[in-house]
C-alpha cells in the first residue's frame, strides 16, 4: 500500500506540463498588484494608516516592526509598485517577488487594525511566486537572456497555486456553516436590506428569505468552487458563477480588490490550451519553440512545500484550543479566511488609574488612535490588551507610577444588545500577552 | 449546453417572477423607502428650518453689534448679550450638521469654524491690539461664537468692565469682523444647503461616503464632543488630568454653559427621535429601529438610558453654574459623566450594527 503510494506520488511529482498557466498567473497577479498599490498611494491610506497615527497595534511576535519615517514609507510604496509591475512583465523577477513578498508583508505587519484576508493571501501568494519559475516564459528575463527559457514544468508548480486558492474558498466556506449564518441568515440580514437602492438586484434584497438564500449560496458556492473548477466541462460555468458572485459581493460591499484578485487568480484552475491562446493574443512566442524543462531539487522543495500546507491546513483549525464562540473571543480568527462573517461593533472605554492617589480618569481614544483603529479595536480582545499596554507606558511618565488600566467594553455581534465583552475590573496593564486563552474575557451567554 | 442554458434561465426566471409578487414576506428593514423618508425628515424638517432660524438670530446679532457699537451703553451690551445668547442657543441646533455643506463649503467643520472653545484669550487681545481682524488665518480659537463670549461677558460677569473695554475701537471692529465672520459662514451654509438638500434627500446608498453615513457618523462623533469636552475636560475627569479644569467650560465667561449643553444634548435626542419644525413629520432613528427586527428593544434601552441622563441632570441644578456644579457637586458632575459614556453604545455600536451603517470617519477596504 504504501509502495503504491509512494509510487502514485513518484509519477504525480515527475510529470510536467506546459508554464503557460503560470505566467498567465504571474502577468495577471502582477497586474492587479500594480492596481491594488497605485489605488492605496492614490486613496492616501498610506498617510492615513501609516504615517499620521501616532499608536499601530503590532502582531504578537512581531513587536519589533515599525514604521519608518514618511518619506521612507513612500519610497517602500514606490518600491512595492516597480516590483509589481516587474513581476507582470517578468524582469529581475527573483528579485521583484523577494521585494514584493517582504515589503507588502512587512506593511500588513505593522498594524492589525488593516488586517484583511485577501491583503494575506497577497502575501501568501507572493511568498509561493519566489519559489516559481513563473519568470521563465514570455518575459523580460528571458528576452534578455533566452537560455533560461522553460517550456514546460512539474506540474505541482501549478498545482500548489490552485491548492493555495481551493484552501482560500473552501475554509471560507466551512467558516460559513455555522448557526448565525445559516440559521439566522446574520449578517447578510442586516447587510442586504441597507443596499436594497442597488440596481437590478436590489429590489430582491427586501425579501425575507433573500438573506437566506445568499446566506446558502455563499456557503455552498465557497465550499463547492474550487471542485467545480477542477472539472473541465463545469469550469465555464464555475466561473461564470464565480464571476456573478465576486461581482455581486464586489458591488455590495466595500472589499476593495479582492473580487479583481480572486476572480483573476482562479484562472490557474483553466486548461494549459486555454493560457496558450491567452499568451498567444498577447504576442507571446510562437508557440512550437522548443524550450527546456525545469528539473528542480526535489528534496528541498517538497520538504518546504509540505510544511507550508501543514500550516495552511492546520492554521485555521487553531480557534479549537481556545474556550468559548469564536466570534466573540476573536481568538484564532485571523488567518483563517473567515470572509465578512459578522457584524461586530463595540465602545470601549479606558480608565486609568494612579495608584497612589487613587484617582482615575477616562481617556479619550482619538487622542491615541485614528478612527479605524478604534472601531476595530473595540471589539477584538488582543488589540484591547495592546492599546492598555500602551496607556499604561504612556501615563507611567506622566504619572511617576505605573498605573492601573482598566477598560469597560460592550460589543454586539450580529445586531444583538450589547455585551461586556472583557472583565471591567481587571487591571490589563498586569495581564500579560500570549498565545494562550485570555481569561478575562468574559462569557457571550452571559 | 443549450440544454443547461434553458435550465439555469428558467430557474432564474422562477426566482424573479416569485420575488416579484407582493407578499407579506417582504422587509422594510433599513430599506430604500425608511432611509429615504429619514433623510427627508432630517433634511427638510430639521437642517433647513434650523439653519433658517440661525440665520435669522445672526442677522439680529450683527444689527445689535452695530447698535452696541455706535452707542456703547449697558442697555445695547445687554440687547447684544441677549441677542448673543439666542443665536448660540440656536447654533446648539445646529453644530451637529458638520457634514456635506457644513464640512465641504468651509475651510474647516462647522464646529471647528464657528463653535471652538476654550478661545484663545491672549492671541484675541493680540489681535485687537494688532488692529488684525482677519478671519482667514489657522488661528480658530479667535474667532466664532465663543470669542463673543469672551468679549461681551466679563468673567466676573461686570458689564461696566466690560463697556469700559469697548472704549477701544480696536475692539468693536474686532467684534464687528467676527459677528461678520460668522454671518458669512451661516448665510453660506444656508445658501449651499437650499441646492444640496435634494442631493442629500435623495442619496440612498448606505456606503462609507453616503449621506446618511457622512451624518450618522457626525451625530456619534457630535454627541462625544459634547461628552469629552462639554463635561469630561472640564471636571477633570480626563485620564491625563490631576484636577478641574473650568475655564476650558464651553461659554465659560457667561456662566451659560449648562444651559447650552443641555441644549446640546436635547438636539441630539430630537435628531434621534426625528422631532423637527413639523411636528406631525418626526421619522427618526427610533422609526429605523422600529423597522427592523428587534430593533424595537434598541429602542427602548436608548430611551431608559436618555432618561437616566436626565435624572442625573436634575441633580444638577440650573440656578447654579455648571463650574459651581463642578466646583461643589462634582459627584453629580460624574454621575452624569457615567450616565453619558453608558449611553455611548447605544448611539455608536449597537446603532449602526442594526441599521448597516459603518461607524467610520474615513473609507477604506472591509473583507
Amino acid at each position: 500500500m504504501a509502495s503504491t503510494v509512494f509510487l502514485i506520488c513518484q509519477k504525480y511529482f515527475r510529470s510536467t506540463t506546459h508554464i503557460a498557466p503560470l505566467i498567465v498567473f504571474r502577468i495577471v497577479f502582477g497586474l492587479t498588484m500594480t492596481f491594488s498599490s497605485i489605488r492605496f498611494l492614490a486613496l492616501g491610506w498610506l498617510e492615513e494608516q501609516y504615517i499620521q497615527t501616532k499608536f499601530h497595534f503590532t502582531y504578537y511576535g512581531f513587536e519589533w516592526v515599525k514604521p519608518i519615517d514618511a518619506f521612507g514609507m513612500n519610497i517602500l510604496y514606490v518600491i512595492l509598485i516597480i516590483s509589481a509591475l516587474c513581476i507582470t512583465v517578468g524582469a529581475m523577477y527573483k528579485i521583484a517577488t523577494v521585494f514584493h513578498f517582504l515589503i507588502f508583508t512587512y506593511i500588513e505587519l505593522l498594524d492589525k487594525t488593516y488586517y484583511l484576508n485577501h491583503y494575506y493571501f497577497v502575501s501568501v501568494i507572493s511568498f509561493l511566486l519566489i519559489f516559481l519559475p513563473a519568470q521563465k516564459y514570455f518575459s523580460i528575463d528571458v528576452l534578455r537572456n533566452p537560455k533560461n527559457k522553460i517550456n514546460n514544468i512539474p506540474c505541482w508548480m501549478i498545482d500548489v497555486l490552485k491548492l493555495q486558492l481551493g484552501i482560500v474558498y473552501f475554509y471560507a466556506g466551512l467558516a460559513k456553516i455555522n448557526y448565525d449564518w445559516l440559521i439566522r441568515a446574520m449578517p447578510l440580514s442586516i447587510w442586504l436590506p441597507a443596499n436594497d437602492h442597488m440596481p437590478l438586484l436590489g429590489f430582491l434584497f427586501r425579501y425575507k428569505y433573500m438573506p437566506f438564500v445568499f446566506s446558502w449560496c455563499g456557503m455552498i458556492f465557497d465550499v463547492c468552487i474550487p471542485f467545480l473548477l477542477l472539472h473541465r466541462r463545469i469550469r465555464p460555468w464555475a466561473y461564470l458563477i464565480l464571476l456573478f458572485f465576486h461581482g455581486v459581493t464586489g458591488w455590495l460591499f466595500q472589499i476593495g480588490v479582492f473580487p479583481l484578485i480572486m476572480s483573476a487568480a482562479v484562472l490557474i484552475f483553466f486548461s494549459t490550451e486555454f493560457h496558450l491562446k491567452l499568451l498567444k493574443y498577447l504576442g507571446a512566442f510562437p508557440l512550437s519553440e522548443v524550450g527546456n524543462v525545469l528539473i528542480p531539487k526535489y528534496k528541498w522543495y517538497s520538504l518546504s512545500l509540505v510544511l507550508f500546507f501543514i500550516i495552511q491546513l492546520l492554521l485555521p483549525w487553531r480557534y479549537l484550543l481556545y474556550p468559548g464562540n469564536l466570534f466573540w473571543t476573536e481568538e484564532g480568527y485571523r488567518f483563517s479566511w473567515r470572509v465578512m462573517l459578522v457584524e461586530k461593533a463595540g465602545t470601549a472605554t479606558f480608565y486609568v488609574k494612579n495608584p497612589i492617589t487613587k484617582r482615575e480618569g477616562a481617556v479619550i481614544n482619538e487622542d491615541f488612535l485614528n478612527q479605524h483603529q478604534i472601531k476595530q479595536m473595540a471589539y477584538q480582545p488582543d488589540m484591547i490588551l495592546q492599546f492598555a499596554h500602551y496607556l499604561a507606558n504612556h501615563y507611567e511618565i506622566l504619572m511617576g507610577v505605573r498605573p492601573e488600566v482598566r477598560a469597560e467594553v460592550f460589543v454586539t455581534v450580529n445586531g444583538s444588545a450589547s455585551k461586556m465583552l472583557i472583565d471591567p475590573t481587571i487591571d490589563l496593564a498586569k495581564e500579560k500577552e500570549s498565545f494562550l486563552p485570555k481569561k478575562w474575557i468574559l462569557s457571550a451567554n452571559k | 449546453m443549450k440544454k443547461e442554458i434553458t435550465y439555469f434561465l428558467v430557474l432564474v426566471t422562477m426566482l424573479l417572477m416569485s420575488s416579484c409578487t407582493k407578499s407579506p414576506e417582504t422587509l422594510s428593514q433599513g430599506s430604500t423607502d425608511m432611509r429615504l423618508r429619514f433623510l427627508k425628515n432630517i433634511g427638510r424638517n430639521i437642517i433647513l428650518p434650523e439653519y433658517a432660524k440661525l440665520k435669522v438670530n445672526t442677522d439680529s446679532l450683527l444689527i445689535a453689534t452695530r447698535r452696541f457699537n455706535n452707542f456703547t451703553n449697558e442697555t445695547n451690551l445687554i440687547s447684544l448679550q441677549n441677542s448673543w445668547d439666542q443665536a448660540y442657543s440656536q447654533y446648539m441646533r445646529c453644530n451637529a450638521f458638520n457634514f456635506g455643506p457644513g464640512r465641504d463649503a468651509l475651510d474647516k467643520e462647522l464646529v471647528n469654524q464657528i463653535g471652538l472653545f476654550p478661545v484663545s484669550i491672549a492671541q484675541i487681545e493680540k489681535k485687537i491690539s494688532d488692529a488684525n481682524y482677519t478671519s482667514n488665518d489657522f488661528a480658530r480659537d479667535t474667532r466664532g461664537f465663543l470669542v463673543l463670549d469672551y468679549l461681551l461677558f466679563d468673567s466676573i460677569q461686570n458689564n461696566s468692565s466690560t463697556i469700559t473695554r469697548y472704549s477701544d475701537t480696536k475692539r468693536k471692529i474686532f467684534t464687528d469682523s467676527v459677528v461678520c465672520h460668522l454671518k458669512k459662514t451661516i448665510d453660506k451654509l444656508n445658501l449651499d444647503w437650499s441646492s444640496y438638500i435634494t442631493v442629500f434627500e435623495n442619496d440612498q446608498s448606505t456606503a462609507a461616503s453616503s449621506n446618511i453615513a457622512s451624518f450618522y457618523n457626525e451625530f456619534v462623533a457630535n454627541y462625544e464632543l459634547a461628552k469629552n469636552y462639554k463635561v469630561q475636560q472640564p471636571a477633570g475627569l480626563r485620564a491625563d488630568q490631576t484636577s478641574t479644569v473650568v475655564k476650558s467650560l464651553e461659554a465659560y465667561y457667561s456662566g451659560k454653559s449648562l444651559k447650552y449643553f443641555k441644549l446640546h444634548l436635547q438636539h441630539l435626542n430630537d435628531i434621534w427621535e426625528g422631532n423637527g419644525q413639523d411636528p406631525l413629520n418626526t421619522t427618526g432613528f427610533d422609526d429605523y429601529l422600529n423597522d427592523i427586527p428587534g430593533g424595537n428593544q434598541l429602542v427602548a434601552d436608548t430611551r431608559n438610558s436618555w432618561n437616566e441622563i436626565q435624572l442625573a441632570l436634575e441633580n444638577i441644578p440650573d440656578n447654579q453654574t455648571l463650574e459651581y456644579n463642578i466646583n461643589n457637586n462634582i459627584e453629580s458632575v460624574k454621575t452624569l459623566y457615567t450616565k453619558l459614556s453608558n449611553h455611548t453604545k447605544f448611539y455608536k455600536s449597537e446603532l449602526s450594527s442594526k441599521i448597516g451603517i459603518d461607524i467610520t470617519y474615513s473609507s477604506g477596504d472591509n473583507d
